[in-house]
């Protein structure tokens, strides 16, 4: 309780001090100062409050900052000046809850009394906003946001993930790319391999065809050296000037084939020559037989003419004239002579020479033969056998004149007779063919002998030419020239080469070349190069091989070629698709997480919020429950001062307050005479403030409470105050203007009362 | 048959934490030897910088923890993006001694790694790349019949972590076709510090997490994955956690206007953590309070009861607190939490979040700043 103020420069108070008791009535008339003493004590009550609102403001700007209020007693403490003001200090015309905040008094109470000047059913509100799925709030709009940015992501990661699966499922075409293309490099490796190995030894045989070639150079130009050399040897022979020999040689032999000829007809010469000396033996035989049998002819020929014709003596036969004979002889020896000659010139003259002795001796043969043999006996029958007789005896053979008639043996007689003759035609011819012939053949001989020498000296002149030549024979100068035309040849050939030769090694002259081809040579040995027939088929072969394999190398290297773009292709495929893919997934991933976190969280602090927001409504129950209970007491009140019958109090809010009036009609606080509802609402703040208070020391300022207030209601009024203050020990200040109503007061112990000049 | 551990990110380091990591590697010897482990995959980061493998102290004690893996037991290990960390450009890690651990390839080395065959498995070792594209011109041999193949690799695949890199470093992302590609059975991938497996077409990819508590926010116990594989087939996968990598463990303990902590709240965070020394904590605090000072001196009070436990690492956060004057004195708030603490769920409740998120929304309302 507020025992005593003292108020120093506080308004119109410099140094002023005033005692209080727990019910104070403190008069005065205007500007006495009943307002400035009432906010000193409202500002001692409230020195030590937390809470002082725009309160403080106003006291300052109206008293000063240098104002000063002290206050002795147990003073009560309050922590809300605003609360103060509305729940512990009634104001002349204000005795309803003034609500600052805009509410109503009974709201403004509540809150005051129940929720401290807080809303719990607002704060819920706010709370169940929050938790609200209302598309309508702003977190529900973010969540939606949140929720879209999920969906979209989740779609954008399934999307990449199926990529991914593409990629796994693409593996096949990929690996199969990937072995074949191992395959084909090894197949690679390998046909490299063998090409070397091929190529190796194509190098060796190169070497060896190096070597072949440097041997057959080096063998050039030693040969080109040596043919140089014969060529000068040889120089002097040559196929034109051999003619010259040639003529010798064919006058030799020219001379040797007349001679060949001439021997021919020689030979036939002899030949004829040895007939004719074999015929004359032959021819004198039968001329001696013939000359026997005409004897013995002639001895029968007159026996016979006897047995004939005696008289008639058998004359001899017509003989060609004998100037025909020699004329034959001396044509077959003219003829014989003219073969001869002609035989100088061809083997024709010997048979013609032949021929014509041959057709003179046959065409005598023919001509005088017949003439030449005896004549034949003729004998007559009678005597015949007689002739016959004679004729054997003579040492003949019958038959050879034995006829049927006498005529005819006389004939035959004769003719044997005649025969003798033939005969000795036949030898004379003999003879002078023999002669003939001889002289043919010692003119053959001369002319043999001519040749012979001719021939002589022909081979003289040949050898000489040949021994000019120095050659010993025609082929030897021939095989020379023939040797210097193939050298020449050779030469001409090789020159080519060899100049191709000296320019390639530069060498001045064949010499050094020889020399450099022959080191090389020596250098391919050397390096254990050897010499082979068949290297060139080898050769070939393997030159055949590599070129084979190169082939099939490029062939390959194209497959390779291909088969890598391809499976770059497919990999820039991959890796421009999916490179990215991993991260861009991971960043979706961890998107959706964060996504999912927030709405998480926001889905928490929903359900926080929901949870908070039942508690506050809880809190908000609470407090209205406790609200009701109080317009109980507020009735039990009032029912002290006011003669109502039938009150009837819902709740602590005008609108549910209703009283019966004096016409005994129900009728709502608002509806009231002001001296009623003012009585109402005295009791309501008394209850109020009590309820507000608690157990704690309470203080209650009334500044001229009751203006409207008749002297009845008046009084019961301050009984009512009277009554408040005794059963709560509180203090009671009541400021007023009205006499009467100190006068009310005046003499009672119980009420201190404080005047105001 | 063969028996195989597969380990990833143990971040060795020369610093701070040098004792820690290298009791982790004992850990996994001791584990690889108990479960008779015919191969140890180390998926990469197995020291957290190309300095720390520099450091020689540090790789000697590499040298003999992994010295005393059973005699049968081979460790094959990739670098990871960690290992890139610092290396010039011609630093190799094939130069340096790694004693029993048989580097797969080369950090310096292009894309592809190297491949071990043996008669039942063969191992396609991938190092670190920031670019996993070129796959398809990797040149692997064509996969045997009843052999398996597994992939080691450490990257990041969306197909099977899709969150945000808990490590600082991007790592190279994994395509999702990778794994059908290279056929792969399992692949033992490493980078992702939380485990987790999918199937991806044939393929059975695992991130088995950091075998220890690299950062804030890899929870649960860290552990590594063994299995067995028989006839080219992946056995059944088991988890063995590894102790001495401690956990990470992360509290929110709402302040009250005034600055006080409902003391449930910390009772629940205090059992939660009986024997914390290798534990990584953070605690972040919730919540409006009245005064920036009060809220401070809150912190340093947690702060020294949970030192007091001597956790490996200690974090307090209060990015999550609001000042709000006037609050601490507000009865409506005073009436709020009052109401709200009365439905407070357990610490591991999934109500928990939606608890804490009402808290923080209702006083914000209250505060006339709700978001």
């Amino acid at each position: 309780m507020i025992k005593k103020i003292s108020l120093d420069n506080y308004g119109k108070f410099r140094n002023e001090r005033f005692d209080f008791g727990a019910f104070t009535m403190v008069y005065g008339p205007n500007e006495a100062g009943k307002t400035t003493l009432f906010d000193a004590l409202f500002e001692a009550a409230c020195a030590a409050a937390p809470k002082r609102g725009q309160v403080w403001a106003r006291l300052a700007s109206r008293y000063g900052e240098d104002r000063k209020a002290r206050a002795s007693g147990a003073v009560p403490a309050f922590g809300d000046a605003v609360e103060f003001l509305e729940l512990f200090a009634i104001r002349a015309g204000q005795i309803s809850v003034d609500a600052e905040k805009g509410g109503s008094w009974a709201e403004a109470a509540k809150n005051s009394l129940y929720r401290h000047g807080y809303n719990p059913a607002e704060i819920a509100g706010k709370l169940e906003k929050r938790a609200s799925v209302s598309n309508a709030t702003r977190h529900q709009k973010n969540l939606n946001r949140l929720n879209s940015d999920l969906a979209e992501t989740r779609e954008k990661a399934a999307l990449l993930r199926s990529q991914e699966t593409a990629i796994a499922a693409a593996k096949t075409g990929l690996a199969a790319s990937e072995a074949d293309i191992a395959a084909l490099e090894n197949k690679k490796s390998v046909l490299a391999a063998e090409l070397a190995a091929a190529g190796g030894r194509l190098d060796d045989y190169k070497k060896i065809r190096a070597l072949h070639q440097g041997l057959r150079d080096r063998d050039l130009v030693a040969g080109a050296i040596q043919a140089e050399k014969k060529l000068a040897e040889v120089s002097g022979c040559n196929a034109e000037a051999l003619k010259e020999y040639d003529l010798l040689a064919d006058k030799i032999a020219a001379a040797e084939r007349g001679v060949a000829e001439i021997s021919g007809t020689i030979n036939a010469t002899l030949d004829t020559i040895g007939k004719l000396d074999g015929e004359k033996a032959s021819l004198l035989e039968s001329q001696r037989v013939a000359r026997r049998i005409a004897d013995a002819a002639q001895r029968l020929l007159p026996e016979l003419e006897k047995i004939t014709r005696p008289g008639q003596a058998a004359g001899p036969e017509p003989r060609p004239p004998a100037g025909l004979r020699y004329g034959i002889w001396g044509f077959g020896a003219a003829g014989a002579a003219l073969g001869l000659y002609m035989a100088k010139n061809g083997p024709l003259g010997y048979v013609l020479a032949a021929f014509f002795a041959a057709a003179a001796v046959a065409l005598d043969r023919y001509l005088f033969r017949a003439a030449d043999l005896p004549a034949g006996l003729a004998a007559g029958p009678a005597s015949l056998a007689a002739v016959y007789d004679q004729w054997v005896n003579l040492g003949f053979a019958r038959v050879d004149i034995e006829r049927d008639t006498p005529a005819g043996v006389m004939e035959a007689a004769l003719n044997l007779k005649a025969m003798a003759r033939s005969w000795d035609i036949a030898v004379e011819n003999n003879r002078k063919d023999g002669l003939a012939a001889r002289a043919a053949l010692k003119e053959l001989n001369d002319k043999s002998i001519t040749l012979a020498e001719d021939k002589d000296a022909c081979a003289a002149a040949a050898r000489k030419w040949l021994a000019g030549a120095g050659c010993p024979d025609r082929d030897g100068y021939l095989s020379r020239a023939n040797l210097r035309q193939s050298l020449a040849g050779e030469t001409a050939r090789n020159s080519a080469r060899i100049k191709e030769l000296l320019e390639l090694e530069k060498c001045s002259g064949p010499a050094s070349l020889i020399t450099l081809l022959d080191s090389r040579v020596k250098e391919l040995e050397g390096a254990g190069v050897r010499v082979r027939p068949d290297y060139e088929r080898d050769m070939a072969t393997q030159e055949n091989r590599v070129i084979a394999l190169s082939a099939e190398r490029a062939e390959l290297e194209e497959e390779l070629g291909r088969r890598k773009i391809e499976r770059e292709n497919l990999s820039v495929t991959f890796n421009k698709d999916l490179a990215r893919v991993p991260e861009t997934l991971n960043a979706l991933c961890r998107r959706e997480y964060d996504l999912e976190q927030e709405i998480a969280a926001d889905a928490l602090a929903r359900s926080g919020a929901e949870l908070a927001a039942g508690v506050y409504r809880e809190i908000e129950a609470d407090s209205s429950r406790k609200f009701e209970g109080l317009a109980r007491e507020v009735g039990i009140l009032l029912a002290r001062v006011l003669p109502l019958s039938d009150l009837h109090i819902g709740s602590l809010s005008l609108e549910s307050v209703a009283l019966k009036d004096a016409g005994g009609a129900m009728r709502a606080l608002d509806d009231l005479s002001s001296g009623t509802r003012d009585c109402f609402m005295l009791a309501a703040r008394l209850t109020l403030a009590a309820a507000a208070r608690g157990a704690e020391p309470g203080l209650m300022l009334l500044d001229d409470p009751f203006p409207a207030l008749d002297a009845p209601r008046r009084a019961a009024a301050l009984t009512m105050l009277r009554h408040f203050q005794r059963e709560t020990g509180w203090q009671l200040i009541i400021f007023t203007k009205d006499k009467t109503l100190l006068a009310e007061v005046e003499g009672d112990p119980q009420v201190t009362i404080c005047q105001l000049v | 048959m063969l028996r195989i551990l597969h380990a990833s990110d143990l971040h060795l380091t020369s610093g701070p934490d040098r004792e820690y990591g290298l009791e982790v590697l004992r850990e996994l010897v001791c584990l690889a030897n108990s479960r008779q482990a015919d191969f140890l995959l180390l998926c990469g980061d197995l020291f957290d910088s190309f300095k720390d493998l520099k450091e020689n102290s540090l790789l000697n004690s590499v040298r003999q923890e992994v010295q005393l893996l059973r005699a049968g037991c081979r460790a094959l290990y990739i670098p990871g993006n960690h290992e890139d960390i610092g290396r010039g450009p011609k630093d190799r890690l094939s130069s340096f001694d790694l004693g029993r651990l048989e580097l797969m390839t080369d950090a310096a080395a292009a894309c592809g790694g190297k491949t071990l065959e043996t008669p039942e498995a063969e191992f396609i070792c991938v190092p670190h790349s920031s670019d996993y594209s070129g796959y398809r011109k990797w040149q692997l041999p064509p996969k045997a019949p009843g052999r398996a193949r597994l992939l080691l690799m450490h990257g990041t695949s969306s197909a099977v972590y899709r969150g945000p890199d808990q490590e600082e470093q991007q790592a190279g992302v994994i395509p999702d076709s990778l794994f059908a590609w290279l056929e792969a059975d399992y692949a033992a991938l490493g980078h992702v510090h939380s485990a987790r497996e999918t199937l991806i077409g044939g393929t059975l990819a695992v991130y088995c997490g950091s075998a220890r508590v690299w950062r804030k926010w890899e929870d649960g116990p860290r552990k590594a994955v063994f299995f067995e594989t028989e006839g080219g087939k992946i056995g059944a996968r088991q988890d063995l956690f590894i102790k001495a990598a401690g956990e990470y463990r992360y509290f929110t303990l709402p302040v009250n206007p005034d600055s006080s902590i409902l003391p449930t709240a910390m009772r629940e965070l205090l059992e939660k953590c009986p024997a914390p020394y290798r534990d990584y904590i953070v605690v972040r605090f919730s919540g409006l309070v009245e005064d920036a000072n009060a809220l401070a001196g809150l912190k340093s009070v947690v702060e020294g009861v949970l030192r007091a436990k001597n956790p490996r690492r200690l974090e307090l956060l209060s990015d999550q607190v609001e000042i709000f004057g006037g609050l601490a004195d507000n009865a409506l708030a005073k009436q709020f939490l009052e109401k709200l603490d009365s439905r407070r769920p357990a610490e591991d409740s999934p109500e928990m979040p939606r608890w804490v998120a009402a808290r923080q929304q209702g006083l914000a309302a209250l505060a006339g700043d709700l978001e």
